[in-house]
């Protein structure tokens, strides 16, 4: 098989599964160019039935090296200290309700944290979830409307 | 972070005296892996030794565990348009042109290997190559594997009109910060020079190096003792095909005299003073020839190549 066809017949899953790893285009891109290099490369002795899982391998492997490369880094040195202790209970009702409120899915509780607790902006939330600020800002609707009920009588 | 900065009304009424909880979430969830480490753990693209970490946590961590659950539900929109589609492949294809490739091209090529091959072989072993004209291949740095960082596995130089100085390949040098700047033990994102500097590291990654020249260059000013700043400028440079212009920088890396560095600024002063054509260049290689630094064997091999005559 030619390699553009197998190119094109991949390259997106090969793309989305980089940008599951990495939000940052660019950095995609480039993972999800070295695996089609590699295919160029060993084109000859692969089984096109190896594909894509062989091209997602090739990106898995060089996101290691990557975070290999930036663990010297103090803002990545910094990630990976000692976590909450596990045995500590939720600090609080609303932690609770975030982990754990009645009709919340995991993509509310998601846009959530990470714009009210990592205090994001939805442009950004929607750059690292790859979904658009309008579904941003109705998943946070969403979830707020459930908060006002859970907390309305504390909020009174 | 610990702020709202544009949050509406709607969100202002719907949080309001929550404030203290949420700030004691905040503090609570500080130190917990960032989300681009879960992403990569969920897809199995940590290292061994980071992974297992990651995973223990996740058993610990119902909070971490709701950010990866809320992960799997996202990026199933992502793709790449048409025109990106095609530029990709313009690029990779580009790109694997110019480097041999295995299986192909030893049948294309075979009787010219079967006539080079020892020659073509002893090139690649030490790591160094020297071009009269056309691409100059770059050799991966000394004790490292392959990084998605190293964008330019072949560094263009213009096709040569006439029979230029041999001018040595060299690798794109890992990403590392002087102790000084790791010494920082707070958040990184209040480092101010870490902050700072990020932008332009990750131009310098993702090999963008217009745009890491631009911002090095900005930085300069502001950090002139900060030896990423000018080492990284230098080569930056040296990556965008300024070699003349790299060795301003490089000479005040130079000068910071930083242990971490010392080595490599040694090294890429040298190549770009060869590259650029300065009389000395050749000494100074020989000179990290002699020495025990931790490019003394290709700068060896670079000697030893300069001094071979360069087929007509």
């Amino acid at each position: 098989m030619e390699f553009e066809s197998l190119y094109r017949q991949h390259v997106q899953a090969v793309f989305r599964f980089a940008m599951s790893i990495t939000r940052r285009r660019e950095i995609a891109e480039d993972l999800t160019s070295e695996a089609f290099m590699a295919l160029h490369r060993e084109i000859d002795s692969i089984d096109p039935a190896q594909l894509p899982a062989w091209l997602l391998t090739v990106v898995r492997n060089r996101a290691r090296d990557l975070w290999r490369h930036q663990s010297i880094e103090e803002r990545y040195a910094v990630d990976m200290k000692p976590a909450t202790p596990p045995t500590a209970p939720p600090a609080s009702g609303l932690e609770e309700w975030i982990l754990e409120g009645a009709g919340l899915k995991p993509i509310h509780r998601l846009c959530v944290m990470l714009r009210y607790v990592s205090g994001m902006t939805r442009t950004e939330i929607a750059v690292e979830t790859g979904i658009s600020e309008t579904q941003v800002k109705g998943h946070l609707q969403y979830a707020l409307s459930l908060l006002r009920k859970a907390h309305g009588v504390r909020q009174s | 972070m610990s702020q709202p900065r544009d949050w509406d009304a709607e969100e202002r009424e719907a949080l309001d005296g929550l404030d203290g909880e949420l700030a004691e979430i905040r503090r609570r969830h500080q130190d917990d892996p960032s989300l681009e480490t879960l992403r990569a753990a969920e897809a199995d693209a940590l290292p061994p030794e980071m992974k297992a970490r990651v995973t223990r946590h996740l058993q610990d961590s119902a909070w971490s565990r709701a950010i990866v659950d809320g992960l799997r539900e996202t990026g199933a929109d992502d793709h790449l348009d048409a025109a990106s589609e095609d530029r990709l492949f313009e690029r990779i294809t580009r790109k694997a042109q110019a480097t041999p490739s295995r299986a192909p091209s030893r049948r294309r090529w075979a009787p010219t290997i079967a006539i080079g091959g020892l020659a073509l072989a002893a090139t690649l072993l030490i790591a160094v190559v020297v071009q009269r004209s056309g691409p100059d291949i770059a050799v991966p740095p000394e004790g490292a594997s392959a990084s998605i960082g190293v964008k330019p596995a072949i560094v263009e130089s213009a096709p040569a009109t006439r029979v230029d100085p041999p001018r040595i390949a060299f690798a794109k040098p890992e990403v590392k910060l002087s102790p000084s700047a790791l010494a920082w033990r707070g958040d990184a994102a209040a480092n101010p020079f870490v902050r700072d500097l990020a932008p332009a590291i990750d131009a310098y990654r993702a090999g963008d190096y217009p745009r890491a020249v631009a911002a090095f260059d900005r930085l300069s000013a502001v950090y002139p003792e900060a030896i990423e700043v000018s080492f990284y400028l230098g080569v930056s440079r040296m990556l965008a095909g300024d070699d003349a212009g790299a060795i301003a920088p490089l000479e005040v890396a130079a000068r910071l005299d930083n242990q971490t560095f010392a080595d490599d600024v040694a090294w890429y002063l040298a190549i770009a003073q060869q590259r650029s054509g300065h009389p000395n260049a050749r000494a100074k290689l020989a000179e990290l020839c002699r020495g025990q630094g931790a490019h003394a064997s290709s700068a060896c091999a670079a000697v030893a190549q300069l001094d071979v005559p360069s087929p007509r």
